[in-house]
C-alpha cells in the first residue's frame, strides 16, 4: 500500500506542475426554491452514464451524480474539484493522486470514499460482462488504482496520457457507489444513487423525469426545490406556452426569431460554439477517391468562407471554417496556417479552377458519387443542399441519398456510400478526444472512411503521451495539416449552440457542449 | 346468441396468430440496427465487438427461428418480450401509455357521437335545405382538414389566450380539471374529423332507410312521423353508423401518431413513432399486435351489437 505522506512529498519534489482544487467554492444561490421545468427531445435509452453517449441521459441523469473533477464554467476548460478536494500529478505523468472532500454522502445516506471512486473507474476501464463502457479506450492507460485510505485515491498509469485530467472531469464518468456496483454490475442501468445536487424522484416513460433537491449536496449550490424534465417534440410552443422554461440542446436561427417575436423580454438566449464538428467522410473503397487529388479537389470546390456565413443564417452551423479542432482553442491550427491548406483558401475562384484541373488530370471530370444524408432537417438537409450546389459548381455530379437515422447509421458503418455526412462530437477541445476519429480504421470504429495511415497514428500517439503543452501543440499541428491535406475526412464546420431560456431562469452558464454543465448547479429562478 | 358470440370469439384466435406471424416476419426485413443506433448515433467510440456483444446479450444474434419460437411461446402468457431500447417489458411500456390513448379515444368518441347524431339526422331530414348545406359544409370540412393541422391551430388559439396546459399526464381521478384541460384540445382536433365521418354516414344511412318500402308502409299505416323516424328509421340506420364509430375508435387507440406528437401526449401513437425511429422491433411488434387486438375486439363488439339490433344476423349465422 502506498504511503500517502511519502508519496505527496515525492510528488511535490518532482512535480512539474501541481493542480490545486477549488475546495472552497462558495455556494451561490441569490434565490432559492421553485421547480425548473425543461424539455428534452429524446428519451434516455439507459440510466447508466458509463454506457452511453446519449445527450438525453446527460440532460435527465447528470444532475444526480458527481464526478471526480469538473470545470469552472466561467473559465472553461479550467478544472476544479467536484468530489476531489486537491490533486496532483507526478513529474513523469504516471501517477495522479486525489484527496477527496470529506463528508460527501450518496443519496441513500452512505458515505462516499475512495473505494467508490476506484470501483467506478474499474467499471469504466474494465467493465464486467454485460456492462457497456463506451469510453473504455480512453482509460486504457490506467494500469492500477490504489486507495491508501478512505479519502485518497491514486491512479497509476502505464504511460503518460495528456487527456487523463480532462477525462476525470468528463460528465459521463459519474461516481457510483461501490456497494451498488458490488450488488449488481448492471444495477445502474435501471437505478440511480449518486451524490449530485438533485435526487431522482420518478421517471414516467416517454414523458417526464422528476428530481428533488438533495439537502446534503457537498457544494450547496443546488438552488432549486427540484427539476422536472419533459419529453418534447418541438421547443417553440412549450416554451411560449409556459410548459417548459428551458431546452438545453439548442435552437435554430428561424426558431430564435420566432421565440423573440412571441416572447419578447420573457426569453433570453445564450450562445457558444458547440464542440461538434460536421464532416464529410469519403469512402476509401470508392475507386475514384483512392486518388488523393480527387479527394482534395472535392474539398477545394467548397467555398467555406462565403458559404458558411450564409448557412449559419438558416441553421445552427458556425459561420466560419475550421480544421478538426475547435478554432481558437489551445491546440487548433491558427487561421493563417489553416487558410493555406487546399480547400480552406479564401480565393474560391482560383481554388475551383485548380480543383477542376486536378479532376481532369485524374480523369474524374464530372465524377458521379453518392452522398449519404440523414433524414433530419437541421442541420443535415441544409448542409447537404449547400454541399451539393458547391460540388456542382466544379462539374461534379453528387447524388444525395437520404435515410432515416437507423438506416443511415447502418449504411455509414457498412460503407454503403461514396461520401457521407458525419460528425465528431466532443465535450473538450482535447486532441486525443477529437483526433481519434481520423486515425487508422483498424484502431477506431468511428473512422467511417476506413482508411489506414500509420504516419497519422504515430503523430496521434506522440501527442497523446506528451504532457508539455507547447510540444504537444507542435505535434497536433502536424497531425492537422497531414490529415487535412489527405482529405479523407473533410471538415465542414462546427456547430453554433444557442439555447433559449425563460427569463426567469438565472445562473446558468452555457458550455461548449450540450452534454456539459447539466447538473444545474447555481441555477435559480427569479 | 351465445353460440354466435363463442363462434366469433374463436375466430379471433387465428386472426391474431396470423397477425403475429406476419408482423414478426415483416419487421425482420426492415433495415437498421437498434444497438448501433443506441451506441453510436450520437457519436462516440464503440467497437464492433462491443456492438456484437450487446446484440448477443439482447438475443438479436440468435437464429431467426429461435427468435420466432421465443416470441411465439411468450404470446399465450402475454409476454411480448422486452423493449430493445429501454429493456423494460413491452407490455409495461404499452400499459404505461394505453390509458391516455384510451381516454383520448373515449373523449373524442363522446364528442363525435353527441355532435354527429343530431347533425347527421338534421341533415338527412332537411335534405336539400339551407340546414343541410350548412351541415354538409361543416362535415366535409372536417374530413378535409387534417387533425394535426387543426391541432396546431388550436394550440395557437390557446396560446393567444394564455398558457398551454402543463406537460405530463395528470390522471382524471387526481385532478379532473387539469386532465380535462390537457385532453379537450386534442379531443376536439381529432373529434372534428370523427364527427364529420359519423355524421356523413348517419345522413346517408337515414336517407337510404327512409326510402325503403317499410317506411312508406309505416307512414301509410298512419304512424306519427316521430315514431317512423326514431323506431323504424334510426334503428336500421344505426347499423352502419355503429360500424364506423367502432372502427374509428379502434383507429384512435393507435393511430394518433401525429396528433399525440403535436400535443406532446404520451400515448400509443407517440410510442409507435419512437419505436419506428429507434428500430425497436420487439416494441413495434407488440404495438402492432395490441392495435390489431383492439381492432379485432371492437369488431367483435360491433358484430354482437349487430346481432342484438338485427335478429336476422344471429339467426343466419
Amino acid at each position: 500500500m502506498l504511503n500517502f505522506k511519502k508519496s505527496i512529498v515525492g510528488v511535490l519534489t518532482l512535480a512539474a506542475f501541481t493542480f490545486t482544487g477549488n475546495a472552497a467554492l462558495a455556494a451561490s444561490c441569490p434565490k432559492k426554491g421553485g421547480i425548473m421545468k425543461f424539455g428534452v427531445k429524446a428519451e434516455p435509452p439507459t440510466y447508466d452514464m458509463h454506457g452511453t453517449n446519449s445527450y438525453a441521459v446527460m440532460h435527465f441523469v447528470a444532475q444526480h451524480y458527481s464526478t471526480l473533477l469538473t470545470f469552472d464554467w466561467n473559465k472553461f476548460p479550467k478544472l476544479e474539484g467536484d468530489v476531489a478536494d486537491t490533486w496532483n500529478q507526478s513529474a513523469d505523468g504516471l501517477k495522479y493522486t486525489f484527496k477527496l472532500k470529506k463528508g460527501i454522502k450518496f443519496h441513500d445516506g452512505t458515505a462516499l470514499t475512495s473505494a467508490d471512486v476506484k470501483a467506478t473507474y474499474d467499471r469504466l476501464r474494465n467493465p464486467p460482462k454485460g456492462v457497456i463502457s463506451v469510453r473504455k479506450a480512453l482509460f486504457s492507460s490506467i494500469s492500477s488504482i490504489e486507495t491508501p485510505d478512505d479519502n485518497t485515491v491514486v491512479f497509476n498509469l502505464s504511460k503518460p496520457d495528456a487527456f487523463m485530467m480532462d477525462g476525470f472531469a468528463s460528465p459521463f464518468n459519474a461516481i457510483y457507489s461501490a456497494k451498488d456496483i458490488a450488488k449488481d454490475p448492471k444495477w445502474h442501468l435501471k437505478n440511480i444513487n449518486g451524490t449530485g445536487p438533485y435526487k431522482f424522484t420518478s421517471h414516467s416513460k416517454g414523458e417526464s423525469w422528476k428530481a428533488a433537491k438533495y439537502d446534503g449536496f457537498h457544494h450547496g449550490d443546488n438552488c432549486l426545490d427540484g427539476t422536472e424534465g419533459y419529453r418534447i417534440k418541438k421547443l417553440g410552443e412549450p416554451l411560449i406556452g409556459g410548459q417548459i422554461m428551458a431546452e438545453w440542446r439548442g435552437t435554430s436561427p428561424p426558431e430564435r426569431v420566432m421565440l423573440k417575436k412571441e416572447m419578447g423580454d420573457d426569453v433570453s438566449f445564450q450562445a457558444k460554439t458547440l464542440m461538434t464538428l460536421w464532416v464529410v467522410s469519403l469512402n476509401s473503397k470508392t475507386e475514384a477517391f483512392k486518388n488523393k487529388k480527387v479527394r482534395q479537389a472535392i474539398n477545394m470546390c467548397i467555398d467555406r468562407h462565403a458559404g458558411l456565413k450564409k448557412l449559419a443564417k438558416i441553421t445552427f452551423t458556425a459561420p466560419r471554417p475550421s480544421g478538426y479542432l475547435l478554432y481558437n482553442s489551445t491546440y487548433a491550427l491558427p487561421d493563417e496556417e489553416l487558410y493555406k491548406i487546399p480547400g480552406f483558401t479564401k480565393d474560391i475562384d482560383a481554388s475551383r479552377k485548380k480543383a477542376m484541373a486536378m479532376l481532369k488530370e485524374a480523369g474524374a471530370e464530372g465524377l458521379e458519387f453518392t452522398y449519404s444524408n440523414r433524414a433530419v432537417s437541421h442541420p443535415y438537409d441544409h448542409i447537404a443542399i449547400w454541399l451539393m450546389s458547391e460540388w456542382k459548381k466544379c462539374g461534379l455530379k453528387p447524388k444525395m441519398i437520404t435515410n432515416p437515422t437507423s438506416k443511415f447509421v447502418k449504411i455509414r458503418r457498412e460503407g454503403g456510400f461514396d461520401a457521407t455526412i458525419d460528425w465528431a462530437p466532443s465535450f473538450l477541445p482535447d486532441p486525443t478526444l477529437m483526433h481519434f476519429k481520423y486515425i487508422s480504421a483498424d484502431r477506431t470504429a468511428s473512422n467511417y472512411s476506413k482508411n489506414i495511415d500509420r504516419d497519422l497514428d504515430k503523430l496521434f500517439d506522440a501527442q497523446a503521451g506528451e504532457t508539455d503543452v507547447e510540444k504537444r501543440k507542435s505535434i497536433v499541428h502536424q497531425f492537422e495539416k497531414k490529415a487535412l491535406e489527405n482529405a479523407w475526412v473533410l471538415p465542414v464546420t462546427y456547430t453554433d449552440r444557442v439555447i433559449a431560456l425563460n427569463s426567469k431562469v438565472k445562473g446558468y452558464v452555457i458550455a461548449n457542449s450540450h452534454i456539459l454543465n447539466n447538473t444545474w448547479r447555481g441555477v435559480y429562478l427569479d | 346468441m351465445l353460440k354466435y358470440a363463442i363462434k366469433r370469439i374463436l375466430l379471433m384466435i387465428p386472426t391474431l396468430l396470423a397477425v403475429a406471424v406476419l408482423v414478426f416476419l415483416v419487421l425482420r426485413v426492415v433495415p437498421g440496427d437498434i444497438v448501433e443506433l443506441k451506441l453510436t448515433a450520437e457519436g462516440g467510440e464503440v467497437s464492433l465487438e462491443q456492438i456484437e456483444a450487446e446484440k448477443t446479450r439482447l438475443g438479436l444474434n440468435d437464429p431467426l427461428h429461435i427468435q420466432f419460437i421465443k416470441y411465439m411461446s411468450g404470446l399465450p402468457r402475454g409476454d411480448l418480450g422486452i423493449s430493445l431500447w429501454t429493456e423494460e417489458p413491452v407490455s409495461e411500456e404499452i400499459f404505461a401509455r394505453i390509458g391516455l390513448s384510451f381516454e383520448l379515444a373515449l373523449l373524442s368518441t363522446f364528442l363525435a357521437v353527441i355532435i354527429a347524431f343530431p347533425l347527421g339526422t338534421l341533415s338527412a331530414l332537411f335534405r336539400g335545405t339551407f340546414i343541410d348545406y350548412v351541415i354538409r359544409i361543416i362535415t366535409i370540412g372536417g374530413i378535409a382538414v387534417p387533425s394535426f393541422w387543426l391541432g396546431m391551430l388550436l394550440i395557437m388559439l390557446v396560446l393567444s389566450f394564455g398558457k398551454l396546459p402543463p406537460l405530463g399526464t395528470v390522471s382524471l381521478f387526481v385532478d379532473p380539471l387539469t386532465n380535462f384541460n390537457q385532453m379537450i384540445w386534442p379531443a376536439i382536433s381529432v373529434g372534428y374529423r370523427y364527427t364529420s365521418v359519423v355524421s356523413r354516414m348517419l345522413r346517408s344511412s337515414i336517407l337510404e332507410v327512409l326510402s325503403e318500402d317499410y317506411i312508406r308502409t309505416a307512414r301509410a299505416k298512419g304512424l306519427y312521423e316521430k315514431i317512423v323516424i326514431v323506431k323504424h328509421g334510426m334503428r336500421n340506420a344505426l347499423l352502419p353508423t355503429i360500424t364506423v364509430i367502432g372502427l374509428e375508435f379502434a383507429f384512435l387507440l393507435g393511430g394518433l401518431v401525429v396528433t399525440e406528437s403535436v400535443f406532446n401526449l404520451n400515448g400509443i401513437g407517440k410510442l409507435f413513432v419512437d419505436s419506428v425511429v429507434r428500430n425497436d422491433l420487439n416494441l413495434l411488434q407488440g404495438l402492432v399486435l395490441t392495435v390489431a387486438t383492439s381492432f379485432v375486439v371492437i369488431n367483435l363488439i360491433i358484430d354482437l351489437f349487430y346481432a342484438a339490433l338485427d335478429p336476422r344476423i344471429r339467426y343466419q349465422s
